[in-house]
């Protein structure tokens, strides 16, 4: 009886290790992956490039408008695309004569790409936030973008990255020490949506509560609110919290010292400060309605929720279905003291196709592929250009001498001379969630990545309480 | 005279081969890596540390941790597996009774019904059950509705597989057991609980291990129906994974081997050949 059992045993591990011998033997000679010079592997997120044809099919309004304003000024049907990856293929053959095909790879989070990369996965592009750009860089597992595609654009080339790269967010990847290795495709800001009419009083009451970090654990959020389901935006929340007061005090008797701690408290993992953070955090846990990735966007929409803890992009999302799903007229707001500014960015893995790599940025970073991919994702882009200014002053601008309007400062990212004429309320909804104002700009913070110890204490602290 | 010896051509045992593969490839050689990276560091070199932090998060004594987030997670996740067990088995029974001993001709359609559901992908069903519990209004509006709504969600989801090893039991009594107790003088209820209940067991027990298990670690019924206020033991495994903490994660996953060891062990799942066996009664 035992004997058999023995000899069963015996037998699985072998047949396995023969099996493993020869997956692992047939992996290097035909090369998983990698080695097919005709096929550029691009790893980013789900519905996060525009999908084209059947996505603007329809007769809704603002979509008819959307596809007028774009066939006016391309001359291009937008019916007629096809998804920009597609696109791309064809464009390429066009301009190199060479043929390529791109495997678009979707992936779930962060987390997932870097364990598949850490298991051997390659790519040749990839999207990664920029904490994890940043790791992938202190890791060595990237390589740098060549002199030519920072050559300025001219007729022969088609550099069309650095022609219209916003002077902001450059300046932020400069911040980062990414130059050089991370072309920026979108970005953003952290903040809450909510229904000004469900929480506090009055609107006003709301936004005000609403611009503190401290309505996470306030009565008037009491099992109304929810929280990102991640060790990251949970420990930005507490520090949030746990510096909250002092950075206010600082933003208003001392402007400079306050530039100089913001990024450096923000970015504090210190264990007398991670302490401090948990006992926050226990508390907001416990006045939360709950934790969620993506269910938070539906019930936002359908008016169950009443704050949400959200990225901007999202956010743009949220408040654009909620009024035409549920008529419901939601609102962004970002804390006062401070918030988190993100990006995502094409970076390229030691071994990439560079050429055509760096060619599918530059595709995408043409004025028709950047409008088209922020119409479609509502996340912002990394290119500025006139052509972008257009379009946000089709989406957001109204006549300059209409009621309730207000000039809103773009300059910051367009360059001299955005004043965009908008409706007040705007400064508050989806142009506020795109673009923040200049003076909630200043306040925030890129967070940096966690190191191994740092990230182990972080996520055994939220793991415990949440 | 001498018969020559048929040439080693095919044997039966060759047919065990694709078997052996997938247990070396997907159970045997998983486990090793769980165990080898539950008790090593990043270094490759041995290590009690993350048994350490796992019975001692913040580092105040062994006692602390029935007191700890983890405890917490582990005694709910078993409260919540057991409780699903039961009301499954309390449902699953008479279903796979009635079916069992129904007149019609076609039993496998009356089973169908069970099972057709299944055929709905499960996270769609689970979603549409959270929209119902909104409707009902007992979403997410306490901690107690979202035990309940987790162990509805767990039964929903794992019902089918308790009521088909049952019925199988069932249909394979002979009815002749039946009669002689009845000619003996056994009362109908008398009969069941000395007949056909002894008689059912293996298929009470398979279907206890199929639903058991897997409730310990559904995690996405817990998630969907809770917003994640509800957090059973295999969700604390996938959040350090994802968290980069492969380390912890093994040692939480062998945690739960160990419950799902146990449990085998006292259902009876290692016991090697009942003769109940050479009828095919332990289908699972």
């Amino acid at each position: 009886m035992r004997k058999s059992l023995l000899r069963t045993l015996a037998f699985c591990l072998c047949a396995s290790s023969i099996a493993l011998t020869s997956l692992t033997g047939c992996s290097s000679r035909l090369g998983l992956g990698n080695n097919n010079e005709k096929v550029l592997r691009v790893a980013s997120w789900g519905e996060y490039i525009d999908m084209g044809g059947d996505v603007y099919d329809g007769n809704d309004p603002d979509l008819v408008a959307f596809r007028d304003f774009y066939a006016e000024k391309f001359g291009i049907d937008l019916t007629k695309s096809r998804p920009l990856y597609d696109e791309f293929e064809d464009w390429y053959f066009n301009q190199t004569g060479k043929e390529i095909k791109v495997e678009y790879i979707p992936l779930q989070d962060n987390e997932t790409m870097y364990n598949k990369i850490k298991m051997g996965d390659s790519y040749d592009l990839l999207c990664p936030s920029e904490y994890m750009a940043m790791k992938l860089k202190a890791e060595d597992r990237l390589i740098p973008f060549d002199d030519a595609f920072y050559a300025a654009k001219t007729p022969e080339n088609y550099n069309y990255y650095v022609e219209n790269e916003s002077v902001y967010t450059k300046e932020i990847f400069a911040q980062t020490g990414l130059t050089g290795y991370i072309a920026g495709y979108m970005w953003g800001t952290t903040g809450f949506v909510f229904n000004p009419e469900k929480i506090g009083d009055s609107p006003e009451d709301a936004r005000e509560i609403m611009s503190s970090w401290k309505c996470l654990k306030s009565t008037a959020c009491d099992r109304k609110i929810t929280a990102k389901d991640n060790v990251r935006d949970s420990y930005f929340m507490g520090l949030g919290i746990y510096y909250e007061d002092e950075l206010l005090k600082l933003q208003a008797n001392n402007p400079d010292e306050y530039k100089r701690v913001l990024s450096e408290w923000m970015n504090d993992t210190s264990i007398d400060t991670m302490r401090g953070v948990k006992k926050e955090l226990i508390k907001v846990r416990k006045n939360l309605y709950g934790l969620e990735t993506d269910e938070g966007k539906t019930d936002m929409i359908m008016g169950r929720l009443d704050a949400s803890y959200q990225w901007s992009g999202d956010a743009v999302f949220i408040l654009d279905e909620a009024e035409t799903e549920s008529d419901l007229e939601l609102e962004y707001s970002i804390p006062k003291s401070a918030s988190n500014l993100w990006f995502d960015g094409w970076v390229m893995m030691e071994g990439a196709k560079k050429d055509p790599a760096q060619a599918f940025v530059n595709f995408l970073s043409m004025p028709q592929n950047v409008i088209r991919n922020m119409y479609y994702i509502g996340y912002t882009s990394c290119v500025a250009g006139s052509d972008v200014y257009d379009y946000v002053d089709f989406t957001y601008g109204e006549e300059e001498n209409a009621p309730e309007t207000t000039t809103y400062d773009l300059s910051y990212f367009f360059g001299q001379g955005a004043m965009l004429t908008t409706s007040i309320e705007q400064t508050r909804r989806q142009l506020f969630a795109q673009y923040p104002d200049t003076t909630t700009k200043e306040r925030l913070v890129v967070m940096n990545y966690f190191d191994k110890k740092t990230n182990e204490r972080a996520n055994r602290m939220w793991n415990n309480i949440k | 005279m001498t018969k020559k010896k048929a040439p080693p051509r095919f044997s039966r045992k060759l047919l065990a081969i694709p078997y052996g593969l997938f247990l070396g490839i997907f159970v045997v050689i998983p486990l090793l890596i769980i165990i080898y990276y539950a008790f090593t560091n990043d270094e490759g070199r041995f290590t009690m540390e993350y048994v350490k932090v796992f019975f001692n998060e913040d580092g105040e004594g062994f006692w602390a941790f029935f007191k700890s987030y983890n405890f917490k997670t582990i005694m709910q996740s078993l409260f919540i597996s057991v409780m699903s067990t039961i009301v499954c088995l309390l449902i699953a029974y008479p279903v796979a009774y009635i079916i069992a001993k129904s007149k019609l001709k076609n039993k496998s359609a009356l089973l169908l019904l069970f099972i057709v559901p299944m055929w709905v992908n499960f996270v769609l069903r689970i979603n549409a059950l959270k929209e119902l519990l909104v409707w009902i209004g007992i979403f997410n509006k306490s901690n107690g509705w979202n035990i309940f709504n987790t162990i509805l969600g767990m039964v929903y989801d794992f019902l089918p597989f308790m009521i088909l090893p049952i019925y199988t039991t069932l249909i394979k009594i002979d009815n002749s057991y039946l009669e002689a107790a009845r000619d003996l003088g056994a009362t109908g209820a008398r009969a069941f609980v000395k007949v056909t209940l002894p008689l059912s067991k293996a298929g009470i027990m398979s279907g206890v291990s199929m639903v058991f298990l897997p409730s310990m670690t559904n995690y996405v019924v817990s998630n969907y129906l809770t917003y994640r206020n509800v957090k059973i033991i295999g969700k604390l495994i996938d959040d350090y994974f994802t968290g980069d903490l492969w380390h912890d994660g093994s040692f939480i996953a062998l945690v739960l081997l160990t419950f799902m060891f146990l449990v085998t062990w006292l259902t009876g799942g290692f016991k090697a050949s009942d003769q109940n066996d050479t009828r095919g009664t332990s289908l699972w």
